[in-house]
Order: C-alpha cells, then structure tokens, then sequence
C-alpha cells in the first residue's frame, strides 16, 4: 500500500508536548488580548488631568474676558469682544444683544412704512382754475385806531350782493355783542378789532359770497 | 507686594544644583506637582533668573520665555498664568462679589468676606500658600498667605485673614504681556 505509506511518512503527527506548548500560547494571547480591551479605558482619566486649560485674555486691558468690567476703559473692550469672539459677548452681555436687536427691527418697520407710503401715493391730481374776482363783488374790511386800544372796523361792499343793510347790522351786533353804526358812505361801522372773525362768519352766514371774494385792507 | 518693579536685574543661568532645590522644593509644598513636572519644566529649556535690588531674597523664575514663579526667603510662590493652566495646583479659597473691587487694586482680604453667603473656606493651616477666586468666576485673581487656621478664623471673624502677595492687573503680571 504505497498511498498510505506515503501519508505516514509526510504528516507527522505533532507529540504530546507539542500540544500542550500550543494550548498554552493560545491562552497567553488571548489574556493580552483582554488586556489590550481594558487599558485605554483606564488611560483616558489620566490624560485629562494633564492637559493645561486654555484661558482667553483680553487684548485692551490684558486681564481675562470675564474681568473686563473692572478695567480702566470697559466700552473698548466689549467693541473688541463683538468683532473677535461673537459667543462669548452673547454668553456675558445678553442684555445688551437685545437692545440691539430691537433697534434693527424699529429701523426695518420704518423703512418698510416709508415704502408703503411712496406706494399708496395717488397720481397728481390737477391744478384747480382759478376764476378771477371782478370788483363789482369784493368785500372790504378795515380796522383804524380811535384811542390807545381801542379799534374801529368798517365792513363795505355788502350791498353789490343784495344785502339789506340794517339787518346785518342787527345781527353782527347781537352776534358779537358790540356797538355799531351806519357811515354816510353807506359802511357798517363796529367797535372793536373782529377782523380775524368776520372773515369766517360771512361765508357761513351767506354762502353766496365766497372766501376769495374778502379781504382786508391794510392802512 | 509688586505695586512697582524699579531695579530689575538683568537675567543670569540656573545652574543644575538651583534647579533641583527648585524641584525639591516645589514637590514638598504642592503634592500635585509630581504629574505636571514634565510639561512646566521640559528637558531642554533654557531657566533664567531674575533678581530684584530693592526687596531683598526675592527672585524670578522664568522658562523659555514664560514666567512661572518667584520665591521669598523659603517658600515658592507660582505665577497667576500657571495657575489658570493648572487650576488643581494651590486650595480654593472664595470672597464675596462685592470685594472683587478692592482686591484688584491691592488691599488684603478680611474675614467677613470668607464667611458670608457668597464665599466659602476650604481647612487650611497657617503659612500656607493659597489662591483666592470671585463669586461668579471661573479663573483665579490673586495668591496670598493664610495669617491663621481655618477654624479660628470660624470662631473668630475678625482682622486680616488672607495676606495678599500677587494679584491680576499688577506690574509683575503686565511684565509678562510686554
């Protein structure tokens, strides 16, 4: 039987000891191999400890950021803290980030009005016409000084509408409660300055004279 | 102790004996400086000294460029910056927040400020070096010298508690930012 010969003398068989060498190897592997597991567990606490805390200065008043207020010039160090380190001027000045915050959005609402204003604008409306006012319908008013402050004012022109005379003069000086007259031009005659007030009474009072058709004469 | 540095020598090399009397030194008064020894004093470094003509015994120390420490008659005293990196090197001591103002400028720390609502006292004994925090605050401000035990300061708040040596702000922490 040559095959089996051949198998006999190629494998051999490893001995006992040989075995027990290997058994032992396997076991030393796999307890490093658990060790291995547990030592970077056990070595993050110590490099913790070790390492130096980093700690920001301020680069105005050389103390650290938290002790800015207690320097010489505390504004320039919060101006420096805005444009270099956003999150901690957030941390330390909340109040200041909100008063910010509310002038921006004022500004947005105005801007935001004054848009919507340029928008609801109508177009240009046209220019009245404005009709001439002959002569033959004006009013006149005048005031004169009688005594130191005392005053006088004359009404004339009422007759170009139609009027009748003494009843306006009837009601002018109930109206006003004051003295009046007939001139012998034919001009109501008043006691006192009520130059300002006929100018808004006529036009209400008889609506066939208009605001244009008044005015007053100056000495 | 440092309102004004005039007559600053100039700086001259430690020899390798004066760096171990540092070394022993620093160990025998913080136990927390055995695992920090490698980083604050690296192999090749060069270690300078200065000296100061007006107060007598008093030296500093400085490292590539970095101060880290000055010593008085027998004790070391760490520098503030140190001290921010290594926040575990010296016992915490806490004032109220309404003397934070004086003791930027100077003044010594008195016994109300310790047992008030917003400060705190850790045991301490007398002579020992201790670093003094703000309510409200994460970083040191100041070192100073404690004048009595912690317990007598309870039973007694009365008097000068804390003996301010270095605080923020004063000439020897702006000599470090020039």
């Amino acid at each position: 039987m040559s095959d089996s010969d051949d198998d006999i003398f190629k494998k051999k068989k490893p001995s006992k000891k040989k075995i027990e060498q290997q058994s032992k190897q396997q076991q030393q592997q796999q307890l490093q191999q658990q060790q291995k597991q547990l030592k970077p567990e056990l070595n993050q606490p110590d490099q913790q400890l070790k390492h130096p805390k980093s700690v920001i200065y301020c680069k105005i008043c050389t103390l650290p950021v938290e002790f800015c207020s207690f320097s010489k010039a505390p504004q320039e160090c919060k101006e420096w803290l805005k444009t270099s380190y956003k999150d901690l001027y957030a941390i330390l000045y909340p109040e200041d980030l909100k008063l910010e915050q509310e002038k921006q959005g004022a500004l947005q609402q105005q801007q935001q009005i004054v848009q919507q204003q340029i928008l609801e604008q109508p177009p240009e409306k046209k220019k009245k016409k404005k009709v001439k006012v002959t002569e033959s319908e004006m009013v006149y008013i005048k005031v004169k000084e009688r005594n130191r402050n005392k005053f006088i004012t004359t009404l004339s022109g009422l007759e170009k509408h139609g009027l009748d005379i003494k009843e306006a003069q009837k009601k002018i000086s109930k109206k006003f409660g004051c003295g009046s007259s007939i001139n012998e031009k034919g001009a109501i005659e008043l006691q006192g300055d009520l130059s300002v007030e006929l100018e808004e009474w006529i036009p209400k009072e008889y609506p066939s004279i208009k605001e244009d058709m008044i005015a007053i004469q100056e000495k | 102790m440092f309102k004004k540095l005039e007559d600053l020598s100039k700086p001259t090399l430690l020899s390798k004996t004066g760096v171990k009397e540092l070394k022993q030194s620093f160990n025998t008064q913080y136990p927390y400086f055995k695992e920090i020894e490698d980083e604050i004093f690296p192999k090749k470094a060069n270690i300078q000294s200065f000296k100061l003509r007006s107060e007598y015994k008093v030296e500093i120390v400085q490292v590539d460029k970095d101060y880290i420490c000055f010593t008085k008659e027998d004790l070391v005293i760490p520098h503030l910056k140190l001290v921010h990196k290594f926040p575990d090197l010296l016992i915490k001591q806490q004032v109220d927040a309404g003397a934070i103002k004086h003791i930027l400028s100077g003044s010594d720390v008195l016994a109300p400020g310790l047992i008030s609502q917003g400060g705190s006292l850790n045991p301490a004994e007398k002579g020992q070096v201790v670093a003094i925090y703000g309510e409200g605050k994460e970083n040191a401000m100041g070192i100073g010298i404690m004048n009595a035990n912690s317990e007598q300061i309870i039973k007694d708040p009365k008097g000068h508690a804390i003996q301010l040596l270095h605080h923020l702000g004063d000439s020897l922490w702006q000599l470090s930012f020039k």
